[in-house]
């Protein structure tokens, strides 16, 4: 018998629990008019502004844990010296760890906020770093 | 009722005529409150959740259901390869028809109700036990497992919870003397105020009741013949378009007419509970007054028919599921006896009281 009337009485309390819901504010955020912004935030992989500082020293290629993702072709410049020719992501494989940018030795890569980009063609989701 | 009466067609014209106004009334009061209720019930659980429900179609998502009829009217009707074809069209049907029927059995106020019947309380909740073959059936001819399971369990619980409904039912009519419903509720007018509702002498029964309710409308937490978690949709797994819009329509609008048979019986029905209507103090003359008494006495059923369906609301918010065991051991071992016992108080209020 006791046990039934607790069993009752917290019952009510869970009642007035959830009730106590209906006075607070929702904590919903209204995603498209509204974003959170978050500053290590993992969004789209991205190249630094400026000049291309890559040394295609291929760190990033062999972090990366989507194989096949990034793709590195070298060209000799005019002191027969090994530098860059493309490097080419195709962010459909792409899954956003951020290895990349984080080993990257001349922070070529960077990570961006961009988290929400689309495509109807795939060739479009393949970005190109040429020297 | 009594309006309609005064007939200046012959038989032949007036009867179908009045069934045919009797039906549009009906059928348009569903249609709007089911939608309302959708909406309601999305936005309060979004509330009771700390969310803000659906807020895209129209005025803070007050269009969201109409939006989803039409997405549903639209849909392409499916009926599976080894489904029996004749069975499966039936059921939804046969859940739909008898829950329809019943709304024209609830007196909206003291001078309408579509269909007046002297064991109209009777007839409402053995008409409500019939969707459960419409279930039974839907379960039967989807040829899917999770139907079938869906629709054995609501068997199950059909036995449980239909002995509390009608024994609760008794105890109101031990009080009242009938079964008619504008007896029943003009039995409770003779305090003049809310002290005459049998909610007071009966409320173990209204408690048994409402329970018992709770489970026939099949919600949380006796919600396991369509139980999501446990089997997909239960016995409406295979269903889609129209059909599946019947069963959810039939859902909603049985949610919102047991509580306002629960209102009628135990809460006064459309009786005011001050015992005078508003519309009485207003200095107007008599033929203003009269229809403006109709408007009262129906706006007074729904707002109590209201705080029931928010109840039934927050409950689901609040209880998870029980498990198949225990719900039928609640109302076998708990709720049954308590609706006896329930009984007995009334008979003795009786007793002692003479005319409640
Ligand atoms: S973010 Fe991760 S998966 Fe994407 S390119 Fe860089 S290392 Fe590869
Ligand atoms: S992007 Fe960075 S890690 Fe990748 S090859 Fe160039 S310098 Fe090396």
């Amino acid at each position: 018998m006791v046990k039934f009337f607790r069993h009752i009485i917290s019952l009510i309390i869970g009642y007035f629990t959830i009730g106590s819901n209906l006075i607070k504010k929702p904590v919903t955020v209204f995603y498209p008019e509204k974003k959170k912004e978050h500053k290590n935030l993992r969004g789209k992989i991205s190249f630094a502004e400026g000049e291309c500082k890559c040394i295609a020293c291929g760190i990033c290629k062999s972090v990366c844990p989507s194989k096949g993702t990034i793709k590195i072709t070298t060209k000799e410049d005019e002191g027969s010296k090994k530098v860059l020719d493309e490097l080419s992501i195709d962010l459909s494989q792409c899954i956003q760890c951020g290895n990349c940018a984080e080993n990257c030795p001349t922070k070529t890569l960077i990570m961006t906020n961009d988290y929400e980009y689309s495509s109807t063609d795939k060739i479009d989701l393949i970005i190109r770093l040429r020297r | 009722m009594n309006y309609f009466n005064i007939s200046y067609f012959p038989d032949y014209v007036y009867i179908p005529l009045y069934y045919l106004i009797g039906f549009i009334v009906v059928a348009v009061l569903m249609l709007f409150v089911v939608l309302f209720l959708v909406l309601l019930e999305r936005k309060l659980l979004g509330f009771f959740t700390v969310r803000v429900g659906p807020n895209r179609v129209g005025f803070h998502g007050a269009l969201q259901t109409v939006a989803d009829a039409i997405k549903l009217l639209f849909k392409e009707d499916i009926i599976p390869l080894k489904a029996d074809k004749l069975l499966f069209t039936l059921s939804p049907i046969l859940v739909f028809a008898p829950i329809m029927t019943v709304w024209a059995y609830i007196p909206f106020n003291g001078f309408f109700a579509v269909q007046n019947s002297v064991v109209g309380s009777l007839i409402f909740l053995s008409l409500l036990s019939f969707p459960i073959l419409g279930i039974l059936f839907a379960g039967i001819s989807s040829a899917n497992k999770y139907s079938l399971l869906g629709s054995l369990r609501a068997c199950a619980q059909t036995l449980c919870y239909e002995l509390p409904i009608f024994i609760s039912l008794l105890s109101v009519v031990i009080l009242s003397g009938s079964l008619d419903l504008n007896d029943i509720v003009s039995a409770q007018s003779i305090n003049n105020n809310c002290f005459g509702w049998f909610i007071i002498p009966s409320l173990l029964g209204f408690i048994t009741f409402y329970i018992s309710s709770v489970a026939m409308m099949n919600r949380v937490p006796f919600d396991f013949p369509e139980a999501e978690s446990e089997f997909v949709g239960g016995y409406h797994t295979e269903y889609s378009g129209m059909k599946f819009a019947m069963f959810f329509l039939a859902e909603y609008a049985s949610m919102f007419i047991l509580c306002a048979f629960m209102a009628t019986i135990f809460l006064g029905g459309f009786l005011s509970p001050f015992g005078k209507y508003i519309s009485d103090f207003l200095p107007l003359s008599d033929l203003i007054k009269t229809p403006l008494i109709f408007i009262e006495q129906f706006f007074w059923l729904i707002l109590k028919t209201m705080v029931l369906v928010v109840a039934v609301i927050w409950t689901r918010a609040t209880l998870p599921r029980l498990r198949i065991d225990r719900s039928l051991e609640f109302f076998w071992k708990l709720i049954l006896p308590l609706s006896i016992l329930n009984i007995f108080i009334v008979c003795l209020i009786k007793l002692f009281m003479g005319a409640r």
